[in-house]
This record gives structure tokens, sequence and C-alpha cells, in this order.
């Protein structure tokens, strides 16, 4: 069979190719494999037959000897497409996706390529939809919210991510408090009320590298790099 | 500009008889195709799969060999020759009866499956009954609002690699699939669910089959998760329906050139050949006392 496929294929191309040179010939091959995009067809064809089959001489389907070429002629009647998206468990915490526990929806080919594969993930099924329930139950965790959820995860990834600069005045004498941590992280764009922080348990009277904790729904803590900056540094003052 | 030559290709008869591969029931009988399949015809009498089928793998058995199988194999071969597998590519029409508009006239409506054609590359991957479309095709120009010439046509399956997991066995493998394959396998919850349930006819593949004899001798011998005993209970717990006995397991699937063989080595340990030494001697001795008692 695939010899016989392989031969019309062959057939076309030296139709489409003959007037060519050969070494546009080989150019043409060259690109046409660069650029060939494989997409799958998430589809199945259903056909049928332009012209209704005879009844058969025992009233059921038709002799070979009654067959002709004309009842080879299809016809495409509908095209079944299968569904995009799939329900699944998470095992395990997906950035942007959810947690351990959660039923979500995510795209087939995201599940059946990286999820799966990476047993990050479980088919939906009654059974293990009970499990999940138990395991959950078990662990005393009444209500999703108490968790801390996708959008918690990405901002503790944000903050572990972000290097702090307090500045501080070089003039006058102080010691490093909490507002003045929190004015620094509203400069670079984060709200944060002051219970969240945690500051070093030394004070701090000079101008160093500290790490500052942050708490996040009460739950967990993300440490935070800060260096401490004089002000003039910071903010240069304008010359007039 | 230079000229190419154009070599239209004739096969010669040597590579014709490479092409016999598959049974191909549908076009063989009809001398007329603008393409033809070289393809096989079947001496044996008997049972075949009929007319309107075709299948990537077949089972046949001489009366020797029927004496030899056991029964239950035999069954499950006559299954899936003569069983109908479940419309992929056509759709059943559910009424008795369609009317000719012009005439007014009713005619029975006759339900049979459009050509489609299981190559042998169907028994390395899981095509879930899709297979390849051959017919005529009649495009219409949508300028011109015009039908084109009619044209031979082949409507192919689009296969993509995919690497699925088999909880009874704990492996992973990659295998060639079609997006049909992969929407069953989603909706039975798992590989292992969804080979165990389906039939050998709408499986058609001997990869299928394969891997639904490992894993039924796998839950018939309770060899799966041998260092986790926790987990062997909880997945035997979860495949206990499909349970059959290890003896059975063991053929399930088999192709015949194995199973005659597999068949033919129980023979000889049950009734082993007896040296005709043994025979000659007792003939002997039997010989000898007779001409002592006649003399």
């Amino acid at each position: 069979m695939a010899v016989a496929v392989k031969l019309l294929r062959g057939c076309c191309h030296c139709g489409s190719l003959s007037r060519t040179s050969l070494a546009a010939k080989e150019l043409l091959s060259r690109t046409a494999v660069g650029s060939v995009v494989l997409q799958t067809r998430n589809n199945t064809r259903i056909m049928e037959r332009v012209y209704p089959l005879p009844v058969g001489k025992d009233g059921g389907r038709p002799d070979r000897s009654q067959m002709n070429e004309l009842y080879k002629i299809l016809r495409e009647v509908e095209i079944v497409k299968y569904p995009e998206e799939i329900q699944c468990i998470l095992t395990d915490f997906v950035e942007g996706v959810g947690i351990r526990g959660d039923v979500v929806t995510v795209k087939r080919d995201f599940f059946h390529e990286e999820l799966f594969p990476a047993g990050m993930a479980v088919y939906a099924s009654p059974d293990n939809i009970e499990e999940f329930e138990e395991e959950r139950k078990a662990k005393g965790i009444d209500k999703a919210e108490t968790r801390l959820g996708v959008f918690a995860r990405m901002t503790m990834k944000e903050l572990s991510n972000m290097h702090l600069e307090i500045p501080l005045s070089d003039s006058s004498d102080w010691t490093l408090c909490k507002r003045h941590v929190q004015v620094a992280f509203r400069i670079q764009g984060v709200e944060v009320e002051e219970d969240c922080l945690e500051l070093p348990e030394e004070a701090v009277t000079e101008f160093q590298d500290v790490t500052i904790n942050v708490w996040i729904n009460g739950l967990e803590s993300v440490p935070v790099s800060a260096t401490i900056v004089p002000i003039s540094e910071k903010f240069p003052p304008t010359k007039k | 500009m230079e000229k190419v030559k154009i070599r239209h290709f004739m096969p010669s008869i040597k590579m014709y008889k490479d092409m016999v591969q598959h049974e191909v029931t549908y076009f063989q009988y009809h001398n007329n195709t603008r393409f033809t399949i070289s393809s096989r015809l079947i001496k044996t009498p008997g049972l075949w799969v009929n007319h309107w089928r075709s299948v990537p793998y077949v089972y046949r058995w001489s009366p020797e060999e029927e004496r030899i199988l056991p029964e239950h194999y035999k069954n499950s071969c006559r299954e899936f020759m003569t069983k109908e597998p479940e419309p992929v590519h056509w759709r059943p029409d559910p009424q008795k009866y369609w009317e000719d508009i012009d005439s007014g006239q009713r005619f029975p409506v006759i339900n049979a499956p459009i050509p489609v054609v299981y190559p042998k590359e169907c028994n390395t991957g899981l095509w879930g009954g899709e297979g390849i479309i051959f017919g005529y095709f009649t495009k219409v120009d949508p300028k011109r609002q015009k039908k084109l010439p009619t044209r031979p046509r082949i409507w192919l399956p689009e296969l993509m690699k995919r690497v699925l997991y088999s909880e009874i066995l704990d492996r992973y493998m990659a295998i060639m699939i079609t997006a049909r394959a992969q929407y069953l396998i989603d909706e039975a919850f798992g590989l292992d669910n969804y080979i165990l349930q389906t039939h050998e006819v709408d499986l058609c593949s001997r990869l299928a089959m394969t891997l639904k004899r490992e894993m039924l001798l796998a839950l018939a011998n309770k060899s799966l998760y041998s260092d986790n005993p926790v987990k062997k209970e909880k997945i035997y717990k979860k495949y206990e329906k499909f349970v059959i006995p290890a003896e059975e397991a063991e053929w399930i699937g088999l192709p015949m050139y194995e199973a005659v063989e597999k068949a033919k080595a129980l023979e000889e340990e049950l009734y082993p050949p007896q040296p005709l030494k043994d025979l000659y001697l007792v003939d002997l001795v039997r010989r000898l006392k007779l001409s002592a008692s006649a003399s």
C-alpha cells in the first residue's frame, strides 16, 4: 500500500517540476523541506457514496457482480472534530495552572505532551477525583482559599526574583524599620502591608545588604534580597 | 534551458510481488479501476472476512492445526474474522427507505461500509479504527461554478507520536497514534482501560493485542509491581473485572504461526514420541512367542 501511495506522489512531482531545470529543482526541494509546517489534524472524515448502492439479490448488500465504478465516487458528509480541551487533576504545582489536587481544564496537547508524561497530572476519572478528595480531607484542608493558589505562587516567584533598594538618608542617623521597607517596596511597584514584613533580628544602622522575609497570606515566607543605599545616590538632586 | 527527461515509472514483476502485502477485498474484483491494488487471493475456503471489510492481519489454519489448537483461541479468531467493526468513516442510516425526489419512488436503504484499507503499518501503532480511504472524488470549482473531472483520490489518516503510559505494565511507550485513538484513550481514562475494554476488531492492530496479552498475563499471574505490595493490590482491584485465567491469557492475540508452534510444543510434552526401537522390540517378542507356541 505504501508503495502505491509513493507512486502517486512521485507522479505529481514529475508533473509539477518537469519544466524547471535541475538546479531549480534542488532549490525548490530544499525550500520545501524548510517550510513544512507539521500541524496535526484533530478530526476524522466521514464519507458517503454519491450514488446509493443497489439492492442485493437477497435484499441485503449487493454482490460483486452488481458493483460498479460509480459506487466508488465519494463525498465528505461530515468532519468530526474532537474537543480541544481536557479536564485533569494536577499532582504537583504547575505555574499558571494550579496546585496539587486542583481539577482544571487545559489544552489537550499541553496535557498529552507536557503534563501527563512528566507525571504532573492524571485523568479526572471518578476514582481519581474521589482519591484526591479523601487526601484533601485527611490533610484537614476545608476550602481552596486557605491554601496558596496560583496567583500567590506567581507573586512569590516575582518577589524572590526581585532586588530591593531601600533609600535612606546619609546625613542623619537612623535604624531600619518596617515603614522604610514598605516605602521602598512601593517605589518598586509592590504594595505590602507592614504586618507581612519581617526584618532581621539585629538592628540595622549602616548601609549594607540585608534579607527581608515577606509573609504571604500568613502561611509561607519569601526571602527578598535588599540593599540600603543613600538617598542622594538613588535620587540625585537636580541642578537648577 | 536544459531539457529534463520524464521517466514514467513502471514497476517490474519483482516489485509488484513486493507490493503484495495486504488483503484488499474491495478493489480486486473490479478490473476497470484506474488504480489497481495488487493483493493476495485466499485459496482456503470457509472462514474469511466478508467482501466489505479489510483487515491488517488474518487468522487461517489448516485441518491438522485445528486438532491441536485450543478451543478458546479458535473462538477468538473466528470472532475476529466474522464480527463487524464499529463504523468510523461512515454513518449507518437509521431509516429503512429513501425517497427519490424526481420520481417519488421509495428504495430500501443499504448500509454498507465505504472502502477503507488497513495497511500493515497499522500493526505498529494505534489507529483507533481509522484507515486509508480509496475512492473517486469530484471537485467543484467555486469560481466557475463548475464540476471538475472526477479523479481517484486517497484520504490518509494523520499520525502523531505520543508518549503513552500503561499503569499495569508501569511502562512509558512512544507510539504512533491518530487523534481518534487519543480521544478514545481519554474517554476510557487511560491506555489500559481502552485496550482491555475494546474488542480486537476495533483495535485493529497487532501492537494493541500484544499489550493486551501482556496486561492480562500480568493480572493473572499478579506479577505487577513486585516491589510495592500496596500499589499492587490497588491496581489489581482497579482492573479486577478484566481478569481471566493465565492459560487463556497466554494465547490472546497470538499470530497464527506462533500459536501453532506453541500448540505443537504442548502436544509433544503431553504425548512424547515413542522411539521405534521399543515398538520393534515388543513386536519381536510377540512374534518369537507365537513361533515358540506354534512349534
